[in-house]
This record gives C-alpha cells, structure tokens and sequence, in this order.
C-alpha cells in the first residue's frame, strides 16, 4: 500500500518498434507515473507530483535526443571539444570567453527554490534516462566515446541561457563597425561621403516595409506617446577618426574566429537567421466568434528537429506542446486556459566598447582598463581546456589542451559592467569588451514553469517579467478569448541616450569605453530585476491587450514604429530620454500579414482557422511586389520611342521578353513546379504533379529570384566590390536598393554619400541607366541560368519552362556531425528526390511568410537552399471557455536513426499539415493539489 | 497530542461529577471501523480522486452511565480513536493520508431490556460531538497539499451492547456504536470543502464497574 520510496514501478506505454507496453523500474520518482506514446510518437507524460512530471520529461528527452542535448549543452559551456575533438576548440574558446556557463550559474541562484526543484527533478530524470539506455547513441560510437557526463541541473540552465542568447545576441555592432570605419578611409581616398554611406544610403534603419505592431494594431498610424526629434548623431565621424588603428584588425580577428563555431556560427548568416511570425485575431473578427492566435518560430531546421513536443501533467498542470530538449517546461504551446506563442524581437541588449588597455602589474591579470579616469582591474577567470580525439582507436581519450597559441590561459572579465574581453592586442593598448544583458543571473527558463501552470492574463504577465534577456514578442490568446501581444527582456538605459544626446557613437556601432554612454547603474536594483542597470519600464515595452484594430501582427517587425523614418534615435520617452529598442528591423514577412489580414477584413469579412493556417502557408514574395512593377516599367520604357539604344536592345531581346512576359502574368507565389518537390497544395504529406499553372508560377518564382541577386550585384554590391568594401547584409541591401529606386526621381540613383548605384558608362539619362540596369540583371539571369553552374538543376536549357523553382529552393535538414544523419539522406531511408542536387524542394523563396529564405543575393547552384524556417506552425483558437490548436514538427520526436519516428511527422510538415493538440484527462488529486 | 490529552481530562472530568444514585463506569478498549470510502467530488474537479482506504488503529476509552429506573439509563463517553488513511488511486498507486485522529464525545440514552442479570444486552440512541485531527503525512507535502483540515462536527449516533455480569459491581461490556461524519475537509489555505465520509463504527470492549 505504501510505496517504496525511491523505486517505484513506471507503467510505460513506449511505441517504439511494435513492441507492446513495457514496464520500467526507475529510482528516483517518488510515485509512479505514465509515459504513453501517442501514434505519432510524442511523450504524453503524467505523474503525481510536479518533481515526477519533469523527472520523466528528462527521462524521455534523453531516451530520445540524448547527443542533441550533449551537444548543446557543451556547446553553449565551451566544453564542445570534449565531444567533437578538435573541430570544437573554436568554439569553446569563444564561449568561454563569452562566459555563458558562468550566467548560468549566476541564474540558478536567481530562480525561486520552486523552479530549481523542477530543474534538479529533470536532471535526475535525464540521468536516470542515460542509466537506462541499452546503447548510447549512434553519435558517441562514431566520436570513439562510451560515456557520458552525467547531466547537472546548470546544465539545463546553460541551455536555455544558449537559446535566449541565439535570439537576443548580436555581432552587428562589430559587423556595422567594420563598414563604417572601412567606408570612412575608403571615403577620405576615393572622394565619397563614407559616414553618409553608412547612415544614410546601406545601413538605413528604415525597414523594407513599414509594418509596425503596435501602431498597426492600435490603428493609430503613428508612434504612441513618442515625441521626435532632430537626430542626435553629430559626432560619429569625428570620434570614429580617432579610434585606434588597431581596433579594426581586432574586429576582423574576431568576426572571423567566432563564424564557424556551433554557439555564435548562425549570426548573421541569412539562411540560418532566426526569426518568427505571430498574429492574432479577435473573435469579432473571426467567423467562429472565437479569437485566433498564430505562431510559427523560425529557428535552424535541423536533426534532429530543434522542438521536442511533448504533453505533461500533473496536479494543477495540464500542458502541451514543444519543449528544447535539454529543459524542462513546454515552451510554446497551451495549458487548460491559455496559449502563448513568440517571435525574436532584436532589442539591441549588447554594447561592445573599445578598451584602453594598461598594463598594471598590480592587477591579478597584470592588465587594467582606463574609464572615466579611473583604472579598473581585468579579472581574470582561468580556464582548462580538454577535446576528444576522435579517430585515433583510442575509446574515451579525453585530453587536456595546454595553453598556448589561440588556447588562453583565462577569460578576462570587466569586473565594473561584467563585460568579458572578447579580443585584445595588449601591444596596442587596445580591447574589445562586450556588456550583454544575458551574463546576468536571469530567470528567463521560470517565465515557462508560470505560464505552465497560468490561469489568465495576469498569470501571463507573471511570468513575463521573469523573461530578463532573450528577447521576444509574445502572443497570447485564452479561453475567454482575450489576444494580447507584449514584448519581454531588460533594456537597459544607456547614460548619453537617456540625457537626449549621443556620445560618440549610437550603440548599434561599437562604443567608446572611456566612459559617458555606458548603462545606468543601480546601487539597489528593484527586487526581480536581473540586472544592475536602469531598465525601460514595462509600461514603455511596447504591449497590446485586446488591441482596438482587432488584431495583430509581429514577424520580427519594428514593434513600435520607431525606425520608420529612418532613424531610430529620435524618439523621446515619454519621461524623458532617448526611447531606443533597436537600430533596425525585418519587415517582409509582417507585411505581407498585415496586408492579407486587411484584404480578408475589408468590407467586413472574416477570417477563419483554416485561414490562418493558409496564412501560414503564403509564399508570396512581398519584395516582388515593389520591383515587379520596375521591371515591367523598364521593359515597357525599352519599347518607347526615343530609348537609348542599349536600352532598346536589352528590351527587344526574345529572351528578356520572354522573361518579361512570364513575370508579367506571375501571382508572385513560389510553388515548386515539379513532382519531386512539397508544395503547401499536396494533401497529406504526399507529393502531387504540379499543375500547369504551378509550372509557369514556379519558373516566374525562379526568374525573379535570379534577378534579385543580380540587380544587387550590378548595383549596391557592384559598387561596394569596385572600391573593396564590405557589403551589407543582404537584406539591408534590398533595403537600400528599394530606397535608391524611392529616391530615383529626386537623387537619379545618386547615394547620399555621392555615389552613383546605377553606373552605365556613356549613359547621361539616369532614367535609361536605371531602365538598362534592370533589364541587364533580367539578361544576366537568364545567362546565369543556362550557365554550368547551373547545370545540375537545368542541364545548359535556354527553355524558361526548364527553370522550375523546385530545382534551387531545397533544403537539407542537416544533423550537426554526421552528414548521413541528416535528412535527406539514402542511410536514412529518405533519398535525396533530385539526382545529383542536395536536399528536399520546396516551395517558399526570400522573405516569405511560409519563411524559407535565403540570401537575397543568391546566385549559384545551392544558393537558394534554406536551413531555418518554422520548427513548429501553431494556430490556437480560443473563446467560449475552451481553446483548440494545431500545430507541426519538421523531423520527428526521435534523434536515433532508424526509429519510426525519426522523421514521421516532416512529411506533413512539408505539405503544409498540422494534427490537433489534445490535453490529457483523467483523475486528479483532491484538496486543489498544487 | 498533549492538546488532545487535555480535551480528554476535560471531559472525564464532567463525567465524573455523580448527580444520580447508581452509576456504571467503564474503561474501553475501542476499534474505530471506518464505513466510509469516499470524498465527496471537489466542486471545483470532479474527476478528483474519491476513494480512501482505511487501516484501523486501536484506540481506547472512559465512560460514566448514569441509570434511571430500570431500563434507562444516559451513557456519557469519550474515545480516542484514529485509522491510517490512504488516498486510491484508480488502478494506481495509494497515497498515504497519515492518521485521521478522533476524540468522539457520546451522549446515549440506552434502554436496558435485562438490568440485573447476568446477561443484559441494551440499545440506544444519542448525539456526538466529533473532535478530528489534521491530516498531516509526508505523501501529502509531496503531492503539493500539505495539511488538510478536517472539521469538528456533531452528528446523532445509534448504539447497541451486551453487558455481562462478573460479579455485582465489575462487569464486562461490548459496545458497538456507530454515527455517521462526514466532515468537510480543506487543505491549508484553501477556500474549498471536501466532505470526507469516515462514519466510523465504534466497536469496544471494557471493564465497567458499577456503584
């Protein structure tokens, strides 16, 4: 009657062959619970007590994804090399220096003993699942190791502080350096305004579209409560003049150190950008009078698949769906009463300053940094390196690395704003710090174990203010049916902004460490604020609950308008200081919901479930939308009397013609247009033969696709490789470019900078240099694809009915050591479907809500593959006292090759599918067990 | 249990005040037998887990009775009695609940059909006043609920016995009474009852004496 405390008997329903119920003895529970495999896989846990509910999550999760895990958690530690040899000591070096698994220990003593119990129950659970396992991974085999470590409650927490940092930390202050100190000297040699190429012509904050939540929603059309003013950037050429010469070779030193490395190797790179699209609707709006809420995270499509889904319950804790592996909680999903969803919101939460560097024998490193006149110690932290060596027959060989070269002895730390030094050149006198919110003890991972458990909106914002860093857009909808959106993590007030000016430069570039812009410190930060530093209040972080429009829309857009105008430092707070989130956003994908959202309510209309998921499904490439017209103008001006000849000769080619024509009738969809390729119209996971409509849509799709890339590089990227200068961003480019076509009346293509974009030798007229630069990027296309290098998918065709979209816009979804693991792969039971070309087709294309982008420069073969997109499409509708979702999973719940549920679910992912969500039921404990 | 020892001589002390010429007192040796099984359903849940499985623990008791006539007489008692309680779960595990603790205070009128004899069975009716204990049990922090208050609560009672006579003052009696309480319970803090159906059976052995 009584139990044994400590062994208990698990009844578990595992399907993981065709094998019949399985009944495991497990320490450690302190009664006994069920995990039940639904038919597609997914764990559906419960237990007694909210300790055995995240035992068996743990047990489960390294049941299922134990090396991912590893993985990550070495990753995010810098101890990656002690897995992946040599590969990883890049890594780990970047990562200690960063100092992540240092945060996590500094989070651990900031959650409540309540959430630290749930973790240290998970922990025990993946131990327990680790110690049960028959056979470790096929991963640990091919890496020579037969343990592995045993799993710590930091751990967890080093993981979830890994994901926040991939969603709110950025390298674009060193990247945006880097082009304006480079585009300053280049200026000064070659007689163009480098500052204004910076500010005012490439890195415009001005987003592509105008889309904007908050005023969008609240139907105001314009920046609530903020006051502008005139832009206070009037010293940045004049400090950046007298930065020293050795920071740029720094910057590069470092840039290139930190791009292949597993913890900082996806910034910036444009296929792997993270990103994510929600909206919302109120039940007036809806034709089922309920409200509607959608959420698709855009993350690294990978395999393993980067969610785990999963269902728990337990007393008070009724929960489904995705999870990390690696942590315990849903982390997106839906309770009894609400559901929540998120889009990374790029709050700039990073600063990076220049150092003064002293040597200062006193100091425990013997170096000392020099700030507002005072000299402050380096502290620093010493550290052991060790790797694996894989391939040298020799099982478990682990070994210290010794120091030494670009081994350091200890990462050096600003004690003063705990900002670790990321490079330095002690000759010099010079460093590079970087402050991040993140390296605080912050409590982001208890923000999920509230809204677990939350019962309503208030509960919600509970567990909101616990989201220090990491931040994110969130989405919510309830049984009552009340949508709400707000924004989450600490931005933290920086002295020169907040007193209306800027000293020196704006914190999007890197910044002057002497002292006068650093964040406000607090002597007594109020109880549950992370970090030391004044913060903008949560009545400033842009928020909506049951917004007047009805709905809502955030894909990674400017969540307040405040970069509209192209400056996002002239705003004033409404107390006062410069209101700053961010120097920039992405606004493709949330406008083209805004504008479907508007065109179904016009005239009254409603929108449905299956509307939001068709939402989910739209492939329409919006940056179309604003050149189509350009093309077919420039065709149309190549036909008029009185074109230059050159002109008129692009313009009369059959070829370009064609080309014209076919875009002319294009929808601006990208469906695939061939049998081999997923389209979100193929039913059930399984492929259908395309239509001749799709056909003719997926050749315009890659037409324009190709063109894009050219017209950059016979513009913004032409000019920028004549003078030897680094480019932007791909995006910030198109940015650019759309802002040099606004211009063209009144500048003819001229730069602010003094630059021409739109060069055509012996050509006066810019309207003819603008029309032929166009019509040749048309010309270049269709050269480039009947090129070698395009061989592979057309075979050398000048046929345009050869250039389906299907044969460039592919995807593999890659497993992170081991190529036959990663999807497609014959090894795998999945074969490539094109011969001889990598990876799965798909529809999708830049930009797209149906995210599956690229880079907007694209130009080879296998440039217009993608490797992130949605890891999970969540539509929830809520109201009446009930709520019912959807969701999808690209992969499986499985990490090991050869389960049936490895990939089971990618089919119907690739279709556009979902399956309903169904929460567990079944007896409860009495007396409101918490 | 140094609170519950102190209600205890209260009573006992009542009782022993004589206001009637013949009085019995007896010293008992009690069983409490649980009749009932089941929470009443949570209002707020009600899939919540019903059934309790009980486990009866010996307690012990004092009486005084007071005779009136030949055939009447009113029984004044008091018991300290308590079962091991467990909480079922449907085709799973029991929770243990700890030890319901009960301090039952009777007043029976009893009708004697053979007072006198050596053999003189008897029945009767009355009222208790039922002192219960929280539940308190390691199980029942680590499902999350901690404590659970159980009401005090009077109910009427049903009564039945044999007394046998050893000689003309020492006697030994069995006892049965029975009363239903089903009092409401609550974890700390929480406003929601639970009614809790115990309706213990009372069953006794005691040595009495008459003066």
């Amino acid at each position: 009657m009584r139990r044994i405390f400590g062994f208990v008997f698990l009844a578990l329903f595992v399907i993981v062959t065709s094998a019949p119920a399985a009944t495991v003895d497990l320490p450690g529970m302190r009664f006994p619970g069920t995990v039940d495999r639904d038919a597609q896989g997914i764990a559906r846990i419960s237990a007694w007590t909210r300790h055995d509910v995240f035992f068996l999550q743990g047990w489960v999760h390294a049941q299922d994804r134990l090396f991912q895990m590893d993985f990550t958690r070495k990753a995010a530690s810098g101890t990656l090399a002690e897995l992946v040899g040599d590969a990883g000591l890049g890594n780990d070096v970047q990562a200690r220096a960063i100092g992540l698994r240092r945060a996590a220990e500094a989070s651990w003593l900031a959650i409540s003993p309540r959430a630290r119990e749930a973790i240290a129950a998970y922990a025990a659970g993946v131990n327990a699942g680790i110690g049960s396992v028959t056979a470790l991974p096929p991963e640990y085999g091919a890496l020579e190791l037969t343990r592995v470590d045993p799993w710590t409650p930091i751990d967890t927490v080093v993981i979830a502080k890994a994901i926040a940092f991939s969603l709110s930390f950025d390298l674009d202050d060193i990247d945006r350096t880097i082009a304006l100190l480079t585009y300053m000297a280049a200026g000064n040699v070659l007689g163009f305004d480098g500052t204004r190429l910076f500010f005012e012509d490439l890195f415009t904050s001005r987003p592509f579209n105008p889309a904007s939540t908050v005023p969008d929603a609240s139907g105001a059309g314009a920046k609530p409560g903020l006051i502008e003013i005139p832009s206070p950037l009037v010293d940045v050429e004049r400090r950046f003049s007298q930065m020293s010469p050795a920071v740029l070779p720094l910057l590069l030193e470092y840039r290139e150190s930190v791009s292949k490395t597993a913890l900082f190797g996806n910034l910036g790179i444009e296929e792997m950008r993270a990103g994510s699209n929600e909206w919302a609707i109120a039940g007036r709006h809806t034709s089922s009078g309920r409200s509607l809420m959608a959420n698709d995270p855009h993350l690294a499509l990978s395999t393993p698949s980067t969610f785990y889904p999963i269902a728990l319950r337990a007393p008070n804790l009724n929960v489904i769906g995705m999870g990390f592996p690696g942590t315990p909680f849903v982390i997106l999903g839906q309770n009894e009463r609400i559901a929540w969803g998120a889009t990374r919101n790029p709050m700039d939460v990073t600063d990076v300053y220049v150092e003064q560097l002293v040597l200062d024998p006193t100091a425990p490193a013997g170096l000392s940094t020099r700030s507002n006149g005072e000299t402050d110690w380096l502290l620093p932290i010493l550290q052991t390196f060790r790797k694996n060596n894989p391939g040298d027959g020799t099982m478990d060989n682990i070994v210290v690395v010794p120091p030494g070269g670009p081994i350091p002895q200890a990462a050096l730390i600003v004690p003063r704003k705990n900002a670790p030094i990321i490079a330095l050149d002690v000759a010099a006198g010079t460093a590079i710090s970087v402050q991040y919110t993140g390296l605080w003890g912050t409590r982001e991972i208890e923000s999920f174990l509230v809204w677990n458990e939350a019962r309503n909106l208030e509960d919600f914002q509970r567990g909101l203010e616990m989201f220090d860093f990491g931040s994110q857009n969130w989405s919510y909808v309830d049984v009552d049916g009340n949508i709400a959106y707000f924004t989450s993590g600490e931005m933290p007030l920086r002295e020169d902004l907040q007193d209306n000016r800027v000293e020196g430069a704006p914190p999007y570039l890197i910044r002057d460490g002497s002292g006068g812009n650093d964040w406000i410190r607090l002597t007594n930060p109020p109880a549950g604020q992370a970090i030391p530093y004044e913060i903008l209040p949560a009545n400033e972080m842009p928020h909506l609950i049951n917004p007047p429009a009805g709905w809502f829309v955030n894909a990674n857009n400017d969540p307040a308008g405040t970069t509209l105008d192209g400056n996002p430092l002239n705003q004033v707070r409404p107390g006062g200081g410069i209101f700053y989130l961010s120097p920039g956003y992405d606004g493709y994908r949330a406008g083209r919901i805004t504008q479907m959202i508007r065109d179904r309510l016009a005239g009254g209309g409603k929108i449905s479930f299956a509307d939001m998921q068709a939402m989910q499904a739209d492939t329409v490439m919006i940056d179309a939308e604003f050149f189509m017209p350009i093309i077919l103008g420039a065709h149309a001006n190549a036909g008029g009397a009185g074109a230059h000849p050159a002109l008129a000769a692009l313009g009369s080619s059959p070829a370009v013609s064609a080309a014209v024509a076919r875009l002319a009738a294009w929808d601006l969809s990208t469906p695939t247009g061939i049998p081999e390729g997923y389209d979100a119209s193929d039913v059930g996971g399984v492929r259908a033969d395309p239509s001749q409509a799709e056909i003719a849509t997926s050749v315009a799709a890659t037409i324009y696709s190709v063109w894009r890339g050219q017209i950059l590089r016979n513009t913004v990227d032409g000019v920028m490789d004549a003078g030897g200068l680094p480019k932007p961003d791909g995006e910030v480019a198109l940015a650019a470019l759309k802002q040099l076509f606004e211009f063209f009346p009144l500048r003819g293509g001229m730069g602010a900078s003094g630059i021409n974009f739109f060069n055509v030798p012996d050509v006066q007229d810019p309207a003819a240099r603008r029309d032929i630069i166009v019509l040749k990027s048309l010309a270049d296309s269709l050269a480039l694809l009947a090129s070698p290098e395009f061989a592979p998918a057309f075979g050398g065709s000048t046929d345009l009915d050869d250039y389906r979209w299907g044969k460039l816009h592919r995807i593999v979804f890659a497993h992170s050591i081991i190529p036959q693991f990663s999807i497609p792969s014959a090894a795998i039971g999945w074969p490539a479907p094109l011969a001889g070309l990598p990876g799965i087709p798909t529809d999708g294309g830049f930009g797209v809500v149906d995210a599956s982008s690229h880079s907007p420069r694209a130009a080879g073969l296998n440039s217009f593959m993608f490797g992130s997109g949605p890891v999970r499409r969540f539509v929830a509708e809520g109201g009446s006292g009930t709520l019912r979702t959807h969701t999808s999973l690209p992969g499986g719940t499985s990490g090991i090759p050869g389960s049936p549920f490895y990939f089971n679910l990618l089919p119907m992912w690739l279709t556009n599918e979902s399956f309903e969500q169904q929460l567990q039921s079944g007896p409860t404990l009495p007396w409101g067990a918490r | 249990m140094t609170g519950r020892f102190a209600r205890f001589a209260l009573i006992l002390g009542l009782l022993a005040a004589p206001s009637f010429a013949q009085i019995d007192v007896a010293a008992w040796a009690t069983w409490m037998e649980p009749q009932g099984d089941r929470l009443s359903s949570d209002p707020a849940d009600p899939t919540a887990i019903s059934e309790i499985a009980w486990d009866a623990e010996t307690g012990f008791g004092f009486s005084a009775n007071f005779h009136m006539g030949r055939a009447l007489s009113v029984e004044l008692a008091a018991y300290a009695v308590g079962a091991d309680a467990a909480l079922v779960a449907p085709g799973g595990p029991q929770f243990d609940l700890g030890a319901l603790d009960l301090t039952p205070v009777t007043a029976t009128l009893q009708w004697h059909f053979a007072r006198g004899a050596r053999i003189d069975p008897y029945v009767g009716v009355g009222g208790a006043w039922i002192l219960a204990e929280d539940l308190s049990s390691a199980d029942l922090d680590a499902l999350g609920i901690g404590d659970v208050e159980v009401d005090d609560e009077f109910t009427w009672l049903i009564n039945a016995g044999l007394d046998f006579s050893v000689t003309s003052s020492l006697g030994i009696v069995l006892d049965g009474k029975y009363f239903p309480f089903e009092p409401a319970t609550r974890a700390a803090g929480d406003p929601i009852d639970t009614d809790l159906a115990v309706d213990p059976l009372l069953l006794s052995v005691g040595l009495r004496w008459r003066f």
